[in-house]
């Protein structure tokens, strides 16, 4: 089984279309040019049906770095 | 924490599919409930490693909404449909600039372009509370509004010349003005706009016919405004569609392409037992099948009802089934609660044999091509075996539970129409009647004992100008019975009317049956002349095998004849597909006077001709 960084890591290469090295427990949106606002929604639709929780609005807006992303699905 | 994606069922269903085709009819049935876009991005990616041939279709997608985030759905419906398509998302916002000649969509050229709206960028006053406007105020919207996108439409018409472009407005997230009082209000904002949707559609209709409409309406009726929309997108980033309702949004959307450019289904080929009906009529005899006012014989009665709407929107219904044949004539002819009879099949098939062959003899029998049919069947196994010998057949694989089985049909793509005329709501009626002519010239045997039985009236017009765009119609769609197959537009027939020099001979034939209909149609010109040209010499293939071409022909020569011609000059010009034709002068005694060239000297035109015995010949000529 992956764990929550692995599923999360795999997202993202799918959906940025980058090598998964690029995708550190590190990674902000700022340091990642493919994640920009439009591939952002989709990483925050994709999150929502690979774990089945359901963001608030305001969660759009801060969910921008792996270790936010982390912390709140834990 | 939960997992609610599983790109294994996706893969799963590949590994049991061998064609795109095949994996592509599964995975539609999947893309109706929740499929997330991880499951749709794996979609993809496997229906792109076959190597079936696609083809390409260039969209362009302007909005007034974020449009882009909908890329995934476009990318995967297209391929579900066999279409590669090249997208381009027009900069948010810009529809205006877009659609100046000379712009970037402009240049992209595209096949189709969408314009995905909202009500108030047409016309800011929609925004407004339409209660709080007096009637004269709200009468003059709707006017406003058609003028304001007949401009635009104008525009994009330069700006993307030969795209097909289609309208959508998105349907409204805040609910109405009057609220719950607003269905009994004089000025109820849903009649308003199902007033201005009127207006839209004829105006589309008459002003640009090449050009649709789609009621973004639909998403909330069939996934509901939560389930369809999404508040958070909204407000945050101006994108309005949740997940499925992207989903649904770009598959309606896609109709367009895919009933313009990939083969009709015509006929919908039907399965008898638990089909039509409940349970198997060979073993539980007509009194033990299902199908009635209690469940579950009320869902196989719903479903003939379904069949029956389906009927009048222009498709052909068929029987193929494996049963003893007068079993299921009992129950079509005899069963009180049958919705379908007899005189809604164009054919019908019950014998023991495998259901391709029957399906290929179907296609022969009613001439139409395989791909234009559409199968439908409760065995697993029938299906399987219609999917791998027949592949170019769709294939619905009805659900065991009669629950189901109503709807079974309503979301194909297949079934939905761009156009609908009188011709689509009869078209039944002419493939029934053939049917029972068939009948008849079995129990005949001998060609003319049949043909008199017919008792066929043959009404033929010379230069009748009522039936103008029916006689441009056949002149674009015969293939095999046409000797020369020219095509002309409505402005050519009328020219041709016009023209001392043409003249215009068509007819139409009816029999105990009922009408066909105009069915020929012959074309001459050099009519001043001593030697008449024919031009154009066609027959729908409706009639061919009743000698109606000899009979015509002949009427046509005594014609000429009575105006003092001399001779009648002919050609064949050969096709792919009018072979049937290509002894048809010589046999009709023109002698060859070059390559492909006939010509037939009036003073040796027989007083009578055998075909036209079989005729009550009418004619009528305008002067």
């Amino acid at each position: 089984m992956l764990n929550t960084f692995e599923k999360i890591q795999a997202l993202m290469v799918e959906i940025f279309q980058v090598p998964e090295e690029k995708i550190t427990p590190e990674l902000k949106q700022e340091d990642l040019e493919n994640w920009d606002s439009l591939q952002h929604l989709n990483l925050m639709l994709a999150l929502e049906q690979e774990f089945g929780v359901t963001l608030d609005v305001d969660d759009l807006n801060t969910l921008t770095s792996v270790p936010a992303i982390l912390k709140y699905l834990e | 924490m939960l997992e609610k994606t599983n790109k294994n069922r996706i893969y799963d269903l590949n590994e049991k599919c061998e064609s795109r085709a095949e994996f592509a009819q599964c995975l539609r049935t999947f893309a109706r409930d929740d499929l997330t876009l991880s499951e749709l991005r794996v979609a993809v990616k496997l229906l792109r490693e076959y190597k079936e041939h696609v083809q390409p279709l260039k969209i362009a997608v302007l909005g007034s909404y974020t449009t882009e985030l909908l890329y995934d759905y476009w990318i995967f419906h297209g391929l579900l449909h066999g279409f590669d398509i090249d997208l381009y998302f027009a900069p948010y916002g810009q529809l205006v600039q877009e659609l100046q000649d000379g712009s970037n969509l402009s240049k992209f050229k595209p096949d189709y372009t969408y314009l995905l709206m909202q009500w108030v960028d047409i016309l800011p006053g929609l925004g407004d509370p339409l209660h709080g406007m007096s009637k004269t105020e709200r009468d003059l919207l709707p006017k406003l509004f058609a003028s304001s996108l007949e401009g635009m439409l104008n525009t994009a018409q330069v700006a993307v010349k030969g795209s097909t472009v289609v309208v959508s407005f998105l349907p409204k997230f805040t609910s109405l003005g009057l609220g719950f009082y607003d269905v009994m209000a004089e000025c109820s904002e849903s009649v308003f706009f199902s007033h201005l949707k009127e207006i839209l559609s004829s105006l589309i209709r008459e002003r640009f016919p090449t050009y649709y409409y789609d009621d973004g309406e639909h998403l909330l009726r069939t996934l509901g405004k939560s389930g369809a929309l999404d508040q958070r997108l909204w407000y945050s980033s101006r994108y309005p569609f949740s997940p499925n309702g992207g989903n649904l949004f770009v598959e309606r959307l896609m109709r367009f392409p895919v009933l313009e450019r990939t083969p009709k289904v015509k006929c919908i080929v039907l399965d008898c037992d638990n089909t039509l009906w409940g349970g198997i009529v060979g073993e539980e005899g007509m009194a033990g099948i299902s199908l009635g006012p209690e469940y579950p014989g009320n869902c196989f009665v719903e479903f003939q009802r379904r069949l029956l709407d389906l009927l009048h929107r222009g498709f052909l219904l068929a029987i193929c089934s494996k049963n003893n044949p007068h079993d299921v004539q009992q129950v079509i002819r005899e069963h009180k609660n049958m919705i379908l009879r007899e005189d809604n099949f164009a054919s019908i098939l019950v014998n023991w044999q495998p259901k391709p062959n029957n399906l290929s003899l179907l296609a022969e029998e009613l001439r139409l091509g395989l791909d234009s049919f559409l199968f439908v069947d409760d065995s697993p196994y029938e299906c399987r075996m219609v999917r791998k010998v027949l592949p170019e057949i769709r294939v619905v694989h009805v659900s065991e539970k009669p629950l189901e089985v109503p709807s079974c049909l309503d979301h194909l793509q297949e079934l939905e129409i761009l156009s609908f005329t009188d011709e689509d709501r009869k078209r039944f009626k002419m493939y029934v009647q053939n049917r029972k002519r068939k009948e008849l010239a079995v129990t005949c045997g001998d060609l003319s004992d049949y043909l008199n039985s017919l008792k066929m009236k043959m009404h033929i017009s010379v230069n009748g100008t009522e039936h103008i765009s029916r006689l441009s119609q056949i002149t674009q769609k015969t293939n095999q019975f046409n000797l020369t197959t020219k095509r002309y537009s409505e402005n050519d027939i009328r020219s041709f009317l016009d023209d001392d020099n043409w003249m215009v001979a068509y007819f139409s034939l009816s029999d105990i049956f009922g009408d066909n209909g105009i069915v020929g149609l012959m074309l001459a010109s050099d009519i001043t002349t001593d030697t008449v040209l024919i031009d154009t010499f066609l027959m729908s293939c409706r009639v061919i095998g009743r000698r109606a071409e000899e009979a015509f022909l002949y009427r046509m020569l005594r014609v000429f004849r009575e105006l003092n011609k001399l001779k009648v000059k002919a050609s064949y010009v050969p096709t792919s597909k009018n072979s049937l034709v290509e002894d048809f002068w010589a046999k009709l005694r023109f002698i060859p006077s070059g390559e492909l060239q006939y010509e037939f000297d009036l003073a040796n035109l027989p007083k009578e001709h055998p075909s036209l015995s079989h005729f009550e010949i009418q004619i009528d000529e305008e002067t």
